[in-house]
């Protein structure tokens, strides 16, 4: 019997790639080949006649799933199938794979790296001696050094003592609220958990009893905007979660806490959050994700000293293809022995075949 | 006892201060935010047993004259710093310490380095806010149809996503902690929560007491060749003062970062610049410097593979609760006649 003939424009990894060669006819080609997306016509070309299709980047709409009647399966190796038309997929009766918490470890890092670079003024103190505030005078020799018993970086020059200026808190003893539990969530739990903080949740897809069995308080979302010293936005975009954060939850929020979103900017009212921001009605901000990317260079946010943002690169450590690359694996051979998919996007699928 | 605190104290812990201390007396540093002038602390131990301080110099004069004292408590790590223990040895009066107060502060400081020089965040914080690198331009695919996608930034190969993601994640990977103290130990558990192998470097410390983390004791040489994620945290002595000499980093993987938050003198600061200038080793997070503060125009101000803070890693409002709940420990051991963890000078206490 010959191979199934597959086409693959997701990174995927060694050994894992070889994996699937072995059971299918690969070709490889698109952002996987020469880092750029391809467009619709030729993706068109390129899929003729293949029955396996496993796509990161690329965008996969209705009109390229009708246009070819082979493809049988279809694998977005996201967490989140956002580039494939999941509707015109379950129309043709094609399962869509994804690749579920691919990116939560770097997610929960990122989580706990940004919220301390925010909190002890690492990103800001970094900026700051870049810019030559508190430096000392330019000296010859930096070995020539006296020994003193204790190292301190300034306390006699008045009004510029970064131990002062900069002075944060811990996380240690204080309450993280997450709204959403899902593979980013439990990720965070165990770092937390180490790091002596409390964690309260608001999912409503997940029992109260799960959430206590992992050491978390099962919440309402008013109590975790309320009671919380940081609140982490981890959950998908739908139409329930879409603006579901607005000006009621900042008034809620301690005016010493912070707001951390990995999510989607889309999730939160952006002029209720810059209002809460900006009237210091919360303490700061952890941001990875925009109303609009790239950021508009005159956005407000670009010159606030209380939050720290990044350009959507959470979770895009050189780790998560691994992940990726062993999902897709395993489903292309689930799929070549004839078995069920472990991770179907599209569920009514098998129900209309 | 009759007490007087000078020391900056959490108030949550009064009442079991109040199991301790009778006509309970707050003064000084932690009431005014201003030391103790020597006469007027000479005048307010009259009487006094128990004092706990923090910034207030407890000289000689002072001992001499505090005729009542029996227990001096410095709410410091480093007591040396304000209290005349020479003194205080021979007066016999034992003098407690506030071991590790900040431990939790360096800690979270450390790792939160580590991820910032990894994960970029403070390079792309740095480049957003003060330059337009990142926002002034246009991205080959966010034109037309694909104007609308709110996904991501951009996937260009000018893209962040291409330039400054595609850094390693800690879960899974080595990391050495040299240096198991108070700090160290904070540090090594956050490590073993991310789900890292543990390397340890302590030649005071034997393996059955890191048995608990599943770590491994290793000379420094196998931590320094083996590790993904090194973390420095001891103190200075003649036999750590250039410990982590050119040979050590010349041993790192290309692909290694590393983290000092404990002081300079430990690492030669000259081979860690060409290291990093060279790109030898991945990225560094620094707090501690040869000069501080770092002199203008210093070459470590220019490397982008580092993350730079002044001295901040024991900077921390909670730190004022760590010290209180410490010191009240260790007296409630002393007081039950057993010997505290935190003391200068344990001869004083009679076996």
């Amino acid at each position: 019997m010959a191979k199934p003939k597959c086409i693959i424009t997701a990174e995927l990894l060694e050994p894992y790639l070889s994996q699937i060669r072995e059971l299918c006819d690969v070709t490889v080609c698109g952002w996987a080949k020469d880092k750029k997306l391809m467009p619709e016509d030729k993706l068109i070309e390129q899929l003729e006649g293949a029955e396996i299709f496993i796509v990161e980047f690329e965008q996969v709409s209705a009109r390229v799933i009708e246009a070819c009647p082979d493809l049988k399966l279809i694998m977005c190796v996201r967490g989140n199938p956002v580039n494939v038309d999941s509707a015109a997929c379950t129309a043709r009766g094609i399962p869509l794979l994804y690749a579920p918490g691919r990116n939560a470890n770097s997610v929960a890092e990122y989580i706990v790296g940004a919220m301390i670079a925010l909190i002890r003024n690492i990103a800001r103190s970094n900026h700051e001696i870049r810019n030559g505030r508190f430096l000392g005078k330019p000296k010859d020799d930096i070995y020539d050094v006296k020994y003193r018993d204790d190292m301190v970086w300034s306390m006699d020059i008045p009004g510029a003592n970064p131990y002062l200026e900069f002075k944060g808190f811990e996380v240690f003893g204080k309450t993280f609220g997450m709204v959403g539990y899902g593979a980013v969530g439990r990720k965070l739990t165990k770092i937390l958990l180490a790091m002596g903080m409390k964690i309260m949740a608001f999912d409503p897809y997940v029992s109260p009893e799960d959430l206590i069995s992992e050491g978390i308080e099962s919440a309402s979302k008013d109590e975790v905007f309320s009671r919380s010293d940081f609140v982490s936005i981890q959950c998908k975009v739908t139409e329930e979660t879409k603006g579901m954060i607005g000006a009621r939850e900042f008034s809620l929020m301690k005016p010493t806490a912070v707001f951390i979103n990995t999510a989607r900017a889309v999730i939160v009212d952006q002029r209720a959050f810059m209002d809460a921001l900006t009237q210091k009605r919360i303490a700061g901000a952890v941001l990875d994700v925009f109303w609009e990317e790239p950021l508009p260079s005159n956005h407000p946010l670009l010159r606030m000293d209380n939050v720290v943002i990044t350009p959507h690169i959470a979770g895009a450590s050189r780790d998560v293809p691994v992940q990726h690359s062993q999902m897709a694996a395993d489903e292309v051979s689930r799929y070549v022995k004839g078995e069920s998919p472990k991770r179907l996007f599209n569920g009514k699928v098998c129900k209309n075949r | 006892m009759k007490t007087l605190v000078t020391a900056r104290f959490d108030k949550r812990y009064i009442d079991e201060l109040n199991t301790i201390a009778t006509e309970l007396r707050f003064d000084g540093y932690g009431v005014h935010g201003v030391k103790m002038e020597t006469k007027d602390l000479i005048k307010a131990l009259e009487g006094v047993e128990l004092l706990i301080s923090e910034f207030e110099d407890i000289t000689r004069e002072v001992l001499d004259k505090a005729d009542s004292l029996k227990i001096v408590v410095c709410c410091r790590n480093e007591a040396f710093a304000s209290v005349d223990i020479e003194a205080a040895t021979e007066k016999g009066i034992p003098v407690i310490y506030a071991g590790g107060r900040n431990a939790i502060a360096v800690a979270e400081h450390a790792i939160a380095l580590l991820m910032c020089v990894s994960k970029n965040i403070s390079l792309t914080d740095h480049l957003l806010k003060y330059t337009d690198e990142l926002t002034n331009c246009s991205y080959s695919d966010k034109q037309g149809s694909r104007k609308n996608i709110i996904s991501e930034w951009s996937m260009d190969p000018r893209a962040p996503f291409a330039l400054y993601g595609g850094g390693p994640e800690m879960y899974g990977k080595t990391f050495g902690q040299i240096g198991f103290g108070s700090i160290g130990r904070e540090v090594a558990k956050r490590a073993r929560a991310l789900d890292m192998n543990l390397l340890i470097y302590d030649p005071y410390v034997r393996q059955e007491q890191v048995e608990y983390l599943d770590a491994k004791i290793v000379n420094l040489e196998t931590l320094m060749r083996e590790s993904d994620f090194i973390s420095i945290n001891c103190n200075v002595t003649p036999e750590t003062k250039g410990m982590i000499s050119k040979e050590m980093i010349d041993l790192m993987k290309p692909t290694a970062y590393l983290v000092n938050t404990a002081r300079a003198p430990i690492m030669d600061y000259d081979a860690l610049y060409d290291a990093l200038k060279n790109k030898r080793i991945a990225g560094a997070g620094l707090d501690v410097y040869p000069v501080e503060p770092i002199p203008a125009g210093d070459k470590f101000l220019s490397l982008t593979n580092t993350v730079l803070t002044p001295h901040l890693a024991g900077s921390s409002r909670d730190i004022i609760g760590h010290q209180t709940e410490i010191i009240l420990g260790e007296l409630k051991i002393l007081l039950g006649g057993g010997k505290p963890r935190f003391i200068c000078n344990p001869q004083v206490i009679k076996a």
